[in-house]
Order: structure tokens, then C-alpha cells, then sequence
């Protein structure tokens, strides 16, 4: 079975596809960190930042449309945390829906989360869908990210798949022998299988750790890191950094 | 100088299975020894002493004069394991890395690491898959990466769990012909129930119920209950 889902486009050729994965993600951290520092009321300026990131995705190839619905996903998280904050101010305000009163600061502040937290949701999607998971790895362990975590990483996006195609196999097996389940015969199911993913993962993980102490693993996570950062990574990050200062200060 | 010698072992696991009963095995240097025997006869618990993933509860394992209970990871050196299952064999995000894990494990320098590499994709045709994902890979590609794994840190013995497990006949043949040119000078153990793999190997130890019942000369003896002592239920 074939899957991609985290990574989809990042296979694409592009200038953005081609620079060095520590060149990106330096670019995004420092992005992330500009947008959240920017106060809201100036409006211009996050048009600008948006500018900029989409003018990224057009340059990498990955179609807009693509970008924009994915980042829509995290439109519920936030929109939950953030739901609330429009009641929450308590300087007085002129437009009040019965008890609850909103006032501009309010609302500002809400805007001020689903503004930032969107943007930053869209730079991380060039990200990953510009870079191959593997070579973000090396991109994290290449700017001194613990071998833990990066492993940790790295087993998880391996491993989701297989547990993904487990998943299907289980829910498939349970279509086969079961016709029209009431509601609480299929809960029951899901409940087994749920169970049974969870062992199931328990088992490969003893399998998979003896296959590693197998090739010689003593607990030290060694890894090749085959980065090389060329002019061009240089130059991205300069105009990149260059511009988001300019967009920030003037 | 024997290359695997095991002696009255038996295992238990965690749980109470009983998977040994006192085994006993010897293979010279060299020798190509097939393990057949049903399904739950304790093969793949064998293999996994043979390179001290499994210490023995009770009896010996010595491999190349070493032994197990003494060793401290340089069994793992000498001795390759194939998994059964090549999704647990396969961990890294790429296949370079995946085939690189060993040699890397064995503090070869870079250089010598992606010969190795190179080295073992080439053995199993697998050429320019350096980048690809293992989710990317059909079943039998995966198999063949997962010998790569273990050719490329070149052990004096290799030992195969089931390789032509759920094989397609044109793989398991692409196998057997890779088994042909691995050459004389490395000890091979290889379970499995495939009678095809008989005639590849030097003598076949039929398995069952945690112990090795005897040899076994040609496929008909398997279904001979007087050979082998045991009956089909």
C-alpha cells in the first residue's frame, strides 16, 4: 500500500524543493517567531507576511488550493481555544448580543489568534510539503536536535503507516463477517480493534527493537548526516530573513 | 572448527509457552543447514539464540567459539538475522539508512559505510533505491532490503527466519539464486517449512515441539511418521 499524507508534493522539483532542509527550517522558526512578536493592529503588515509565504508555495509548485485546505484543518483546534475570548474584554462595547458583550479589544485579541496561528500553519505546510520527511530529519538533526527525539520522529512516521494499512485490515475483516451491526455491536467492534491495534503495536515494538539490537544497537542512535548547505540556501535565507525584517520594521 | 554449536536448550517465555526442549545443533563452518518443521516447532526461538537476542535459560549456544552467555554483543557482529517480517527489519525513514543502521552500528567510517551500501543493494537488485521510502516498497523489495540490512554488515554467518515466506515464485527463485552466489565461505542457517529450500542446503533438520528430531535426506521423509517419530494430527 501506498501512502503519503504528512509529506504529499514534497517529491515536486523546485527551487524551494532543491534548498537544504536546515536553510528551511531556520526560515520557518524565524518566521514563526516574527509573525507571533508583530502586534495585530498592524493589519498591512500580516497581509505582507501572507504575501510572502503564499508567494513560496507559487514558486514551489504545490498547488494553492492544496495548502489552503489543509490549513483549514486547524481551523476547529483553534477556533475552540479561541471562541471565548471575543466575551472576555471588559472595557464596555457597542456591539452586544444580549448578556454577552463584545467589545474591539476583544475581538482583536481573537483575530490576533486565528490570524497568527493560521499563518504559521500555512509556512509549516510549505515546509513539509516542500521536504521529504526523511530529509527533514536530517534537516532537525543537522541543527543539533536530540538523536531521541529525531528518532522518535522517525519510528512514528514510519510506523504510522503500517499501523495505518493494520488498521484497514482489521476494519476490513470485521465488514466481512459482520451484516448491518446496531449501533452497540459496531462500538464493541471498534472497542476490539482499538484493543487490538494496541497490543498489535506492543508486539512489533519488542520485534522491531530485537531487530535493532540485532544490527548492533546499543542504545546510541549513530546516523549519517549527508547536508551540504550551497549558495543558494545562503541566498534564500538572506533575501527570506532580509524581507521579513523589512516587513517588520518599516 | 564449528561454526553454531547448540546444545540441550530450552526456552520458556515470559508467558509460559514452552517454545524449547532441549535442542541440539551443530553446523560446521561454511555448511548450509535448513530447518524445516510445522509451524510453532520453536524454529524462529532457535534463531534468535544464535546471535544472543535470546540468552539460553537452560544449555549452551557457542557460535564460532564464543560463548552466549558470555558475549557481549559480538555475536551480533558475526551473526546476521533475517527477520521473518520485513515492516519490523525495516525502521528508518530511507532505505539508505536502513542498510546503512548496521555498518553504521559498527563504527566503519563513512566512506566504507556506503560501499557497504552499495555493496549489498547491488546484491539483491536493488540498485538507486537508496532514497525510497520502505512504505514505498512492494513486499518482496521490502524482503530483499531487509537481506541487504544484513548483508551490508557482512557477518561470517547469516541466518534466514522464513525467506520465502509469502513469496511470489519469481522473488523466491531471485532468492534462491542470491543463496547460490553468496558463496562458500559463509555459514548458513535458514528456517522455514518451503521444501524447494532442500536442495539448496547441505542437510535439512526436520523441527517439532521445541526439539530436532532428526535429519532428513529427501522431501518424502517428512511425511513418514516412523522417521520422524511424530504424526500429522
Amino acid at each position: 500500500m501506498r501512502h503519503s499524507f504528512l509529506d504529499r508534493y514534497s517529491s515536486l522539483s523546485s527551487p524551494i524543493h532543491r534548498l537544504d532542509p536546515r536553510a528551511k527550517i531556520v526560515a520557518l522558526f524565524s518566521f514563526l517567531l516574527i509573525v507571533v512578536f508583530t502586534p495585530i493592529t498592524l493589519g498591512q503588515k500580516f497581509a505582507l507576511y501572507g504575501a510572502l509565504v503564499f508567494s513560496l508555495v507559487v514558486i514551489s509548485k504545490v498547488p494553492v488550493k492544496f495548502v489552503i485546505k489543509r490549513s483549514l484543518v486547524i481551523i476547529p483546534f483553534v477556533g475552540l481555544v479561541a471562541i471565548g475570548l471575543p466575551f472576555l474584554g471588559n472595557d464596555g462595547g457597542s456591539l452586544n448580543l444580549g448578556v454577552f458583550a463584545i467589545t474591539p479589544s476583544a475581538l482583536l485579541l481573537f483575530l490576533n489568534v486565528i490570524v497568527k496561528s493560521w499563518l504559521c500553519v500555512v509556512a509549516m505546510i510549505v515546509l513539509t510539503s516542500t521536504t521529504p520527511f526523511s530529509r527533514l530529519l536530517r534537516g532537525l538533526q543537522g541543527l543539533k536536535m536530540p538523536t531521541v527525539f529525531v528518532m522518535i520522529l522517525s519510528f512514528m512516521y514510519r510506523f504510522t503507516f503500517i499501523l495505518e494499512d493494520e488498521l484497514e485490515r482489521m476494519v476490513r475483516a470485521r465488514e466481512a463477517r459482520s451484516f448491518k451491526p446496531t449501533w452497540l455491536q459496531s462500538v464493541k467492534a471498534a472497542g476490539n480493534i482499538i484493543g487490538n491495534l494496541l497490543v498489535r503495536s506492543y508486539e512489533r515494538g519488542e520485534r522491531v527493537y530485537a531487530a535493532m539490537r540485532s544490527r548492533g544497537y546499543d542504545g546510541e542512535i549513530k546516523l549519517i548526516s549527508e547536508l551540504k548547505m550551497n549558495s543558494h540556501d545562503a541566498l534564500f535565507i538572506t533575501i527570506f530573513l532580509s524581507l521579513l525584517i523589512l516587513i517588520l520594521v518599516v | 572448527m564449528l561454526a553454531v554449536e547448540v546444545r540441550n536448550l530450552h526456552y520458556r517465555y515470559p508467558d509460559g509457552t514452552i517454545a524449547l526442549r532441549g535442542v541440539d545443533l551443530r553446523v560446521k563452518k561454511g555448511e548450509r543447514v535448513y530447518l524445516i518443521g510445522p509451524n510453532g516447532s520453536g524454529k524462529s526461538t532457535l534463531l534468535l539464540h544464535l546471535n544472543g537476542i535470546l540468552k539460553p535459560q537452560r544449555g549452551k549456544v557457542v557460535i564460532l567459539g564464543i560463548d552466549a552467555n558470555e558475549e557481549n554483543g559480538e555475536l551480533k557482529k558475526k551473526v546476521g538475522l533475517v527477520f521473518q517480517n520485513p515492516d519490523d527489519q525495516l525502521f528508518m525513514p530511507t532505505v539508505f539508512e536502513d542498510v546503512a543502521f548496521g555498518p553504521v552500528n559498527l563504527k566503519l567510517g563513512e566512506a566504507e559505510v556506503k560501499k557497504r551500501v552499495k555493496m549489498a543493494l547491488e546484491m539483491v537488485g536493488l540498485t538507486g533505491f537508496e532514497n525510497r521510502s520502505p512504505h514505498h516498497l512492494s513486499y518482496g523489495e521490502k524482503k530483499r532490503i531487509a537481506i541487504a540490512t544484513v548483508l551490508a554488515m557482512d557477518p561470517e554467518i547469516l541466518v534466514f527466519d522464513e525467506p520465502t515466506l509469502s513469496l511470489d515464485p519469481w522473488i523466491k527463485r531471485n532468492f534462491m539464486e542470491l543463496l547460490k552466489t553468496l558463496g562458500r565461505n559463509r555459514t548458513i542457517v535458514i528456517s522455514g517449512h518451503d521444501l524447494d529450500l532442500m536442495k539448496l542446503c547441505d542437510r535439512t533438520y526436520l523441527m517439532r515441539d521445541g526439539r530436532i528430531i532428526g535429519e532428513i535426506k529427501n522431501r518424502r521423509e517428512i511425511f513418514q511418521d516412523s522417521k520422524t517419530g511424530a504424526s500429522r494430527r
